[in-house]
């Protein structure tokens, strides 16, 4: 079976370590990018199935990078924003351009993990749903 | 990443370097036009005529003739003293070199001493197959300073100079007396050929001779005699330089920017070259600490399986751990791994942090003389969380330095929310307004309770703890504060009285509004115009009136805040609002206009 493959940009690299180990181990395949120009180079070239990104980043914001995919490209990925800032405003914002999921720091693994798999299995139904509605 | 910045400093290296082939370039361009256009390797040796030497005197020294010198320097020979000043002898110079390099070297002992030696150096030159006539050649310095002195002295025979070499000694303070007189004589031979002044004392002070080889098989045999005179300059503006050319200096002025340029390029490049050699080390040693770290974090057995059980430290850890630099990176580090990410993983960076006993390291800052060490350790064990430390961060309550005090008190409120505000009560300075509102900005993140000994706070003579306890009675709804809050309206601190009117809009009851109403009269115009603020936003239909009272006063802004207020108390107070003006006419009229256009 394919594993599904995971972008994760951030700019610390502690937390980009962090997140590769911890999803690595949980069975996807990590690529990992340290800013939003480095994002944007790295879909275009694998188009992962997720995307994992900070809001704050050098080059493009995670918002910036989330307006360009949904502008510009076809295959559609799950996205889920981590981010230092909770304010209404921001979340509002993410939620606006099409984020699948907002995570505001300090976040847990564990919790990221389950979220992912929850937005993973809605997906899954989703476009099994358009099948059946396209063979019927 | 690395390679990224390898590459970028590989390019500005390759732009330095073009630089440097480019200014090498001109300025070999440079130095090879100067060094072509020297002269320097036709030039013949130039000899400083002295009192009373003659042209057949000076031509002996040479080995030429006195005719023949007359005639190339365009002068007519004659067999009196010589009247000019210099003498181009007929002889090369570039057959001259080691006597030019002496007199060189004479003329920069000479230079700046009042009482100087004369140095008086002999060179012998044997050769295998030309071992005859050996010749002596001699530089001198004038005991005037004013001329030196460059000449060759024939010696008569072999046997004169072999005679009194090997008496004199490689070592100055075992000359023998023969030596001396040896010296002297030479010495006494330039006196008879005018080269120095019949009139010059001259005493050998030291000796120092190289032995020569007995097989005489040296080229060069060196030797030194250095013979003290009496003589003073007068300054060294008397001492006569040698003459150079323009072309000389210009050759001379471009050497040396080519080498002061080469060695700033060469200094450049290799700062460079060492600070990107250094980067990339740092960026390398620290990717494998992170990647140390996280593997201890998400999949150390400690970790996973029994939380009870002791962390040991590996012998990879200590090894890394002895450096100083590296213990301040894992505890950054490990910050940000705490600040970012809760849960099991979160809980495991704090037991790193204690397994790798880095809260010794955070501890130790505590006693640095560096404030700001100081301040980095109280906020590291504040942020994990090391409460057991707590009674040494409270000692840094009252540091002299307000960033230690500041950090000391942040670092109890965090770690004990409310509870840690007992440090108030010990507070001997004044507290920032920054530092108030980054206080009360932690404790909103706590659950809100009564906090302890706040009528003591509200007494003390630390006026900005005073506003501070204030401001915490208004930002937690202390409402049990009531009657103390109201009692500091008392005070005849204007500031005081000023936040004590703004707690009591927070915290206020039913009378209230009628204490401040009360107090309007004895307050300053700020606080007064607080008050009117207060009581339209608190106040009820009691208070009416005392707002249409200040409406009456002669001032407009008093006019202006009241008939604001009076709006902010329903349809009653903004229907007598509007009566009192109609009745009034202007500026009331205008008041109410303006009012109603805002609302």
């Amino acid at each position: 079976m394919k594993r599904m493959v995971v972008l994760l940009a951030e700019d610390d690299p502690l937390i980009l370590l962090t997140l590769e180990t911890f999803f690595t181990k949980e069975g996807y395949e990590v690529i990992t990018a340290a800013n939003g120009r480095e994002a944007l180079r790295l879909f275009e070239t694998n188009a992962p199935d997720v995307i994992i990104t900070d809001m704050m980043m050098p080059f493009y914001s995670g918002l910036e990078i989330i307006a360009r995919i949904k502008g510009g490209f076809i295959k559609q990925p799950i996205i889920i924003v981590l981010s230092a800032l909770g304010q209404e405003n921001s979340v509002k914002e993410a939620f606006e351009l099409g984020v699948d999921d907002y995570v505001t720091k300090p976040f847990s693994l564990v919790e990221l993990s389950l979220r992912l798999k929850r937005l993973i299995n809605m997906h899954a139904t989703h476009h099994y749903s358009l099948k059946i509605k396209e063979g019927a | 990443m690395i390679s990224d910045q390898a590459c970028l400093i590989s390019q500005k290296s390759l732009g330095a370097l073009g630089t440097l082939l480019v200014l090498v370039a001109f300025f070999q361009a440079a130095g090879q036009t100067a060094h072509s256009n020297s002269p320097k390797g036709d030039r013949y040796i130039r000899h400083v005529v002295q009192p009373h030497q003659t042209y057949d005197l000076i031509a002996r020294v040479y080995g030429v003739t006195g005719r023949n010198l007359a005639a190339f320097n365009n002068l007519e020979y004659h067999k009196d003293e010589v009247l000019a000043k210099y003498l181009t002898i007929p002889v090369k110079r570039s057959n001259n070199t080691v006597a030019e390099k002496r007199s060189n070297d004479v003329e920069q002992k000479v230079k700046g001493k009042l009482e100087t030696s004369v140095v008086f150096k002999n060179r012998i030159r044997r050769t295998a197959n030309d071992y005859f006539p050996v010749s002596l050649e001699n530089e001198l310095i004038s005991p005037s300073g004013r001329r030196p002195i460059q000449t060759s002295l024939p010696v008569a025979s072999r046997r004169d100079t072999i005679g009194f070499t090997p008496l004199i000694s490689r070592n100055a303070s075992t000359v023998s007396p023969a030596s001396i007189s040896t010296v002297k004589q030479v010495f006494l031979q330039h006196k008879q050929i005018g080269t120095v002044p019949p009139s010059h004392p001259i005493t050998v002070r030291s000796v120092a001779v190289p032995s020569p080889t007995n097989n005489h098989t040296s080229s060069v045999i060196s030797t030194t005699y250095k013979v003290t005179t009496k003589a003073k300059l007068s300054s060294s503006g008397n001492r006569r330089s040698k003459p150079k050319t323009r072309v000389e200096k210009v050759y001379m002025l471009v050497r040396t920017q080519i080498i002061i340029t080469l060695s700033l390029v060469a200094l450049i490049f290799s700062c460079m070259v060492t600070r990107n050699r250094r980067a990339i080390r740092t960026a390398k040693s620290e990717q494998f600490l992170r990647s140390m770290l996280i593997d201890n974090v998400t999949s150390h057995p400690v970790f996973l399986d029994d939380p009870s059980r002791q962390f040991h430290v590996s012998e990879l850890w200590k090894k890394q751990l002895k450096k100083r630099t590296t213990r301040t990176f894992i505890i950054d580090e490990i910050i940000t791994g705490r600040k970012n990410i809760k849960g099991k993983i979160g809980e495991n960076f704090l037991k790193l942090y204690v397994g790798l006993k880095l809260d010794e390291e955070s501890f130790s800052k505590l006693k640095s003389k560096q404030w700001n060490q100081v301040a980095q350790g109280i906020q590291e064990l504040a942020l994990m969380e090391q409460h057991h430390r707590m009674s040494d961060i409270f000692r840094e309550i009252n540091s002299k330095n307000e960033y230690v005090r500041a950090e000391a008190q942040s670092a109890l409120v965090y770690l004990s929310g409310f509870r840690g505000l007992w440090f108030l009560k010990v507070l001997s300075h004044p507290i920032s307004e920054w530092q108030q509102m980054r206080l009360i900005n932690m404790l909103s993140s706590f659950p809100v309770s009564n906090i302890p000994d706040l009528h003591i706070l509200l007494s003390s003579s630390n006026q900005s703890l005073v506003i501070f306890t204030l401001k915490l009675i208004s930002a937690f709804q202390q409402r049990g504060m009531h009657n103390e809050v109201i009692r500091c309206l008392g005070t005849k601190n204007e500031l005081v009285n000023f936040h004590a009117i703004n707690c009591l809009k927070e915290i206020y009851n039913a009378s209230t509004a009628k204490t401040l109403a009360e107090r309007f009269p004895f307050e300053s115009r700020r606080n007064k115009f607080a008050i009117v603020k207060v009581v339209g936003e608190i106040g009820d239909e009691s208070q009416i009136d005392f707002l249409l009272r200040v409406l009456a006063l002669s001032d407009n802004a008093f006019k202006m805040c009241a008939a604001t207020a009076l709006t902010g108390m329903g349809n009653k107070g903004s229907y007598l609002l509007e009566k009192y003006c109609n009745s009034k006419g202007d500026p009331y009229s205008q008041i109410f206009r303006h009012i109603k256009s805002a609302v």
